[in-house]
């Protein structure tokens, strides 16, 4: 499903956003890509949508190669990959419901299939009842809730999440961990980067460790908590 | 559908942008209905005085008829000539007496008429350059029976001249005040894009195609140039005819210049919003991390 090899990012002359990067995404799989913050983990994410492109290697994404993807069909891949970020990027001029709609709009789904997805996603995201709710109205975790809503309306085979808990309370972290997983649970691949290492050490989901651009873990393992001062 | 609702939720929610857009599109449109103008009238005064220019061929005396109607036609059988008038001796003799008016008296005093009959030759449009008015002139004075020709040669060239310098300078400033409006417009509309940096990220992200997203921001743009062209035209015509009794016969103004301005404006918003917009959907989503490569 996604296949990275051999990928190296430079961004100038020898800043290396990622190094020698090998890594593969099975159907359905949960991920968490963890790290110290500026290790990477955003540039391994803009990788998968293909915001920017490696340097050197290849990246595959359900069928689209990096090397040879043309500019419009970055629309296509984008169509089944669902993103979220630490500061939701909801539009504050419209409610719940019509955040959740855009989505659906911008590639021009009929108005009736767009009301029966928005409404089945609200209910899935327990946000039913705050559908005509403005996003200034809502608390951080709601408000990651609609952005996840409005990423999985689409019915992406992967979410990325970077840093989805970054601006939210420990509670809210809690129910939107919760949701990620029963989003997994029903089939869909998570793919969480966060730079909070005690989520992630004894969790059972498989752990992508990155420091200074490079994998230094990839395991379903316990984290050890030094991890990042032993490879110093 | 979705495209024309989100061009006039841009354009409702966004008030005081949207305001000074206009304001800016309105500014640049009337400087440059100004420009057409005094572009128009310049052209037409330039026509004017081209109008003016004519050879005129003095003819022998004691010509027959059938020799000043074989020379007419080997005239006209010349490249570049319009228009040929016979003019008789009798004929010159009494506009000259007109032009002389009262002191036509002095006339009486001659016995003999000494005014030639001549030909006054007008010729097209793109034969007015001093080059072609010499060889044409050249060439009739070369015919059996033409005594002398007369053509304004200095005038000719001088006028030519003058013509080619004020046709260069209205060029480059329609070149000037063309680009400068469309980059002061481009620029201010990017400020109005930029209040909608996120909601251009989110298009991108659920897979709107670049054209889709560009759409809603172009139309907005075309509305406005529309709308502006519209009251900058509308104005220009108002204060034209405020003056026109004034300026009497010197300034002329046309309903297609208005259309022009309109379709500028339209323009104007066309471009300005393409440019804007392509600018964001460069940049790199949900990281102020360049793109690389």
């Amino acid at each position: 499903m996604i296949q990275i090899y051999d990928v190296d990012v430079v961004f100038h002359k020898e800043w290396y956003g990622l190094k020698k990067i090998n890594l593969k995404v099975g159907k359905g799989e949960f991920i968490f890509v963890t790290g110290p913050s500026g290790c990477g983990k955003t540039t391994l994410l803009r990788l998968l949508y293909m915001d920017i492109y490696p340097t050197r290697g290849e990246v595959v994404v359900t069928g689209f190669h990096s090397s040879s993807i043309k500019t419009k069909e970055i629309p296509l891949l984008r169509r089944k990959i669902g993103v979220i970020f630490q500061d939701f990027k909801l539009l504050q001029d419209r409610n719940v419901f019509d955040n959740i709609a855009f989505a659906l709009q911008v590639t021009g789904t009929s108005r009736k299939l767009i009301k029966e997805k928005v409404l089945k996603i609200l209910a899935e995201v327990h946000l039913s009842h705050k559908r005509d709710s403005f996003p200034y109205q809502l608390s951080g975790g709601e408000q990651q809730r609609v952005a996840i809503a409005r990423a999985l309306v689409r019915e992406p085979f992967i979410l990325l999440a970077d840093e989805p808990t970054g601006n939210v309370d420990p509670t809210s972290t809690k129910e939107i961990v919760k949701l990620l997983k029963d989003i997994n649970a029903s089939g869909t691949a998570v793919l969480m980067a966060t730079h909070e290492l005690d989520m992630v050490m004894k969790s059972p989901f498989r752990k992508i460790a990155i420091k200074m651009g490079e994998i230094i873990e990839d395991t379903k393992d316990n984290l050890k908590e030094e991890i990042f001062l032993d490879k110093l | 559908m979705f495209i024309l609702k989100e061009a006039f939720r841009g354009l409702s929610k966004n008030k005081l942008m949207v305001f000074v857009t206009f304001g800016v599109m309105f500014f640049s449109l009337f400087i440059f209905g100004l420009f057409l103008i005094s572009t128009v009238n310049l052209f037409l005064l330039i026509h004017k005085a081209e109008e003016k220019i004519q050879i005129t061929a003095f003819l022998m005396d004691e010509l027959t008829d059938n020799e000043i109607k074989s020379m007419k036609r080997d005239i006209s059988s010349l490249m570049g000539i319009k228009e040929i008038t016979f003019v008789s001796k009798q004929e010159a003799l009494k506009t000259f007496r007109e032009e002389l008016g009262n002191n036509s008296d002095l006339l009486e005093a001659l016995e003999t008429n000494p005014l030639p009959a001549s030909f006054d030759i007008k010729l097209y449009e793109s034969f007015k350059n001093p080059k072609d008015i010499k060889v044409t002139a050249q060439k009739i004075e070369a015919i059996p029976g033409i005594e002398e020709i007369k053509y304004g040669k200095e005038w000719v060239s001088i006028l030519d001249k003058i013509v080619k310098i004020l046709v260069a300078i209205d060029l480059i400033l329609g070149i000037i005040i063309s680009l400068s409006s469309i980059f002061v417009v481009a620029n201010t509309i990017k400020l109005t894009v930029f209040a909608r940096k996120t909601q251009i990220e989110i298009m991108e992200l659920v897979g709107a195609t670049h054209r889709f997203i560009i759409s809603p921001f172009i139309l907005e743009g075309i509305i406005e140039g529309i709308i502006a062209g519209t009251v900058a035209a509308g104005l220009l015509f108002g204060i034209y005819n405020l003056f026109a009794t004034r300026l009497g016969d010197f300034m002329h103004i046309t309903r297609e210049l208005f259309l022009i301005v309109i379709i500028f404006g339209t323009l104007l918003g066309y471009i300005g919003s393409h440019i804007s917009v392509r600018r964001f959907l460069k940049a790199p989503i949900g990281a102020d991390i360049p793109k690389g490569k």
